[in-house]
């Protein structure tokens, strides 16, 4: 029984952290509808300024640790309103898909920033004082850290709410929400309003990274690690909504501390299996609302035009310089080409679905994978030679996108790209343990 | 006044001297190495393995390189995927022209290094992945590796355990090729020898994303005597931490596989666990003559000490120069025929490159852990020489695809 109760605790402990990573991602997508992939990038530079503070201030106790940790937090608040004002400010108008690169440039510099600020090696952060031990429930020894995390995610979520509810910022912020196009007409100053919810959003993530220092060690993956997770929240818990991400991040949470136990393997999926679980069920995820207005105007796509009989030669007359090439060129030229013509076929497979087709898929890879799979799964299980594997291998991948697609077609906007983002995850999970079959993560060698 | 003879002498001299002005400039031509590792995805290890070998590689070079021409090193980053890895093996092979591969870190990317080797006739060296499958279920003909398999350190390690009262045994290992092979090789060699040996409870967290608290937990509810672990680096250090503090560890034998290496236990700093048996180097104890000249080498040149890493990458290459020398020529087959049987000294004393099944015989050394000054060091420990820890002859050729 005190085994049940103490996973139970454990499971809160791992939804405090989630939760204030991912409502910081929900409140910045809530206003300003950017998706920002940057955010597991402020939850490691929090950690790593967290864990600079606090070695420096390790004579000052208490007071050092906490200081530290909230000073970390504030200084990544502070990094965000530098994104914002340098790079998203620029693109709010643009389509999504550019607001998210332009999100993962960000990533890529912040990555390299840390690795030249503090290195490439696991930093392990100091200890909480004070909470630096273990206390007795109920017979089994439980972490007085984790007890100071169960309580520091419903504070959160309590300042959050008076902030919103009693503050004519969180007003704004709550209309905003609701209706953008409204609320910059009714005059507010729409700039100031989104950099301080940037600011917000930062801080949170900045906060969730630094408050980990006493339970993770923190290293250069923490970014990539955290950031799916964070989005799986918000997701599940409903965009813009801070009640449901720790509604989702306490369901996640104990899923995981108790999923571990039942079926050891189910780590790697789960929380993607519980998002395509309930975005099923609830569309708009468990607190969300449906999107009362369309953000912008949609970027129309013209439809696809057949050639004109000049672009038909040239097309021709290139596929006639590509057939000859082989007898032409080096060997490692050609290797090169051969890649450059797969990604340029998966382009023009994820331009279709996207442009024309109007719908954003984040999963489109896992189509890619699939076919891979069919083609050497033919080869190595039933002996087949190359050309059927070929011709099998859109077929599979086909099949696998009417199941998913079944799915996934119900949504709309963001949520119909977490679904396909989840099938993905789960695809590539199955993938990765069915050991027998594909593989494992070893895949399928020798083809 | 130039007569026809002179000018004939003339020509047939510049002639001459020219021939063997190229011929001196072909003979200084470098031979090309390819070297693939995983760089970004765990610095902790790749960093040092790196300054390794190029400290091996600059004293070949100091010493005239090998068939009188320097070795040139061309060293790509697989970023932790398999699929980068092959890649980057193809372009250094048809590219850049390297008359062999070595390196690798992980053991799923060596494994798909290895089927690269096979497929396109290009000699090995796999430094560091693990797994058994390396050099068995999916051993081939060009592929060598130096690093004790996680056969033989499990084997290593459950001669230790066998003398310990322990009787429910629980494992905790990363769920990939390394961690599975860990786990399969320690249950098979501990029952063996203890047949009493009850397996209750196995965990498999994902790689570096780790649920520390509940995978200790779920750990500590079965109730086992002893415990194996296989995770490392950022895991390691979650483990220990919320281990501890959940008391996981007291009264419990704990063996740990990799744990004694500097790479993951100096990162613990103070935290380090206690009287955990463990496999690693403990580089500051060793007093052997070789080895006293390798740090004082490594710390010439890089102002640093060694870790498990500079070991690995100098053996690497101090053992492809070897080949190449026995060789006598940068033949690919000849590199291969020389690799098998092939013999050399090293820091930590001689290996052999087996004929049967191309594993090196480089051991490791086995102790226990303990706190000296603040930080984690090894003591009690002995160096388990490979050879020592390897099946018979017979079950090898059963277990290795003879081809």
């Amino acid at each position: 029984m005190s085994f049940v109760v103490v996973q139970f605790l454990t499971g809160l402990a791992s939804a405090a952290s989630l939760f204030l990573v991912a409502c910081g991602l929900s409140i910045i997508f809530g206003v300003t509808r950017i998706v920002n992939f940057a955010h597991g990038s402020f939850y490691m530079l929090g950690a790593y300024v967290a864990l600079t503070l606090a070695e420096r201030f390790a004579h000052a106790g208490a007071f050092g640790f906490w200081g530290a940790v909230v000073l970390g937090a504030l200084a990544v608040g502070a990094f965000g309103v530098l994104v914002e004002v340098v790079v998203l400010r620029r693109i709010y108008r643009a389509p999504e898909l550019f607001q998210l690169l332009a999100t993962f440039g960000v990533v890529l510099v912040v990555q390299d920033a840390a690795l030249a600020i503090w290195g490439p090696e696991d930093l392990l952060g100091p200890r909480a004082p004070g909470l630096d031990g273990a206390i007795d429930i109920l017979g089994a020894p439980f972490p007085e850290y984790d007890l100071a995390l169960i309580v520091i995610g419903p504070v959160v979520l309590g300042v959050l709410w008076l902030l919103f509810h009693r503050t004519r910022w969180g007003i704004l912020v709550r209309a905003a929400t609701q209706d953008r196009e409204m609320v910059a007409a009714l005059g507010v100053n729409q700039r100031w309003l989104f950099t301080s919810v940037f600011f917000l959003g930062a801080f949170l993530a900045g906060l969730g990274g630094a408050v980990q220092l006493p339970r993770e060690s923190v290293s250069l993956l923490m970014d990539l690690n955290i950031i799916a997770e964070a989005f799986v929240v918000v997701v599940v818990g409903g965009m813009g909504s801070v009640a449901g991400a720790f509604l989702a991040a306490v369901l996640i949470g104990e899923l995981n501390a108790f999923g571990i136990l039942v079926f050891p393997d189910i780590t790697i999926v789960l929380m993607f299996l519980v998002m395509a679980v309930v975005l099923v069920a609830r569309p708009w995820g468990l607190l969300g609302r449906p999107e009362t207005a369309p953000p912008r105007a949609p970027t129309v796509e013209p439809p696809l035009e057949p050639a004109g009989p000049r672009a038909r030669y040239a097309v021709a007359a290139g596929f006639a310089v590509l057939l000859a090439l082989p007898w032409v060129v080096a060997d490692f030229t050609l290797v090169i080409l051969i890649e450059i013509f797969i990604f340029a076929l998966f382009a023009a497979s994820l331009h279709f679905i996207m442009g024309p087709g109007g719908m954003v898929s984040f999963g489109h890879a896992a189509y890619f994978g699939l076919g891979a799979y069919g083609a050497a799964m033919l080869v190595q299980h039933l002996g087949a030679g190359m050309e059927p594997a070929l011709a099998v291998a859109p077929v599979a991948a086909g099949a696998g996108a009417l199941l998913f697609g079944w799915f996934c077609v119900r949504l709309s906007g963001v949520y119909l790209a977490m679904l396909t983002l989840a099938f993905a995850q789960i695809a590539w999970s199955v993938a990765f343990q069915w050991y027998d079959v594909t593989g494992g993560d070893n895949g399928i060698l020798g083809v | 006044m130039l007569s026809r003879r002179t000018l004939l002498a003339f020509a047939g001299a510049a002639m001459a001297a020219s021939m063997l002005g190229a011929a001196g400039a072909r003979a200084a031509e470098p031979i090309k190495i390819g070297e693939i590792n995983s760089y970004t995805r765990l610095p902790a290890f790749t960093v040092p393995y790196r300054k390794g070998w190029q400290l091996a590689v600059a004293e070949i070079n100091a010493a005239g390189g090998v068939l009188g021409r320097p070795i040139e090193v061309v060293s790509r980053d697989d970023g932790g995927k398999p699929g980068n890895a092959v890649r980057l093996a193809d372009e250094l092979v048809r590219k850049e022209g390297v008359v062999m591969l070595a390196g690798t870190f992980f053991s799923h990317i060596g494994l798909a290094v290895t089927d690269f080797a096979r497929q396109n006739k290009v000699p090995f060296v796999a430094a560091e992945p693990l797994s058994d499958a390396l050099t068995w279920a999916k051993g081939n003909r060009y592929t060598f590796r130096l690093r004790p398999s996680t056969y033989m350190q499990a084997a290593m390690l459950a001669e230790e355990a066998a003398k310990l009262p322990a009787k429910r045994w629980a494992t905790l290992a990363p769920n990939y090729e390394y961690g599975k092979s860990a786990v399969a090789a320690f249950k098979k060699l501990l029952s063996a020898r203890r047949p009493d040996v009850v397996w209750v409870d196995e965990e498999w967290p994902p790689l570096f994303k780790m649920d520390a608290g509940a995978t200790v937990q779920a750990l500590a509810n079965a109730k086992p005597d002893g415990i194996f672990n296989v995770t490392f680096g950022g895991d390691l250090s979650k483990f220990v931490r919320e281990g501890k503090l959940r008391g996981l560890f007291e009264g419990r034998a704990v063996v740990s596989l990799l744990t004694g290496e500097p790479e993951y236990l100096d990162p613990l700093k103070g935290e380090a666990p206690e009287g955990w048996i463990v496999t690693g180097y403990p580089w500051y104890d060793i007093d052997t003559p070789a080895h006293k000249a390798f740090v004082a080498a490594y710390r010439a040149k890089y102002d640093d000490y060694p870790r498990t890493g500079s070991l690995v990458g100098y053996n690497t290459f101090k053992a492809i120069a070897a080949a190449l020398a026995r060789a006598g020529s940068t033949d690919r087959e000849k590199i291969v025929d020389a690799l098998e049987g092939l013999s050399l000294d090293t820091p930590v004393g001689p290996i052999t490159f087996r004929a049967i099944d191309h594993q090196s015989t480089m051991g490791a050394f086995v102790g226990r852990t303990a706190l000296k000054d603040g930080r984690g060091v090894m003591v009690d420990w002995r160096y388990a020489n490979g050879a020592d820890y390897l099946p018979s002859d017979a079950e090898v050729r059963k277990l290795r695809p003879q081809n």
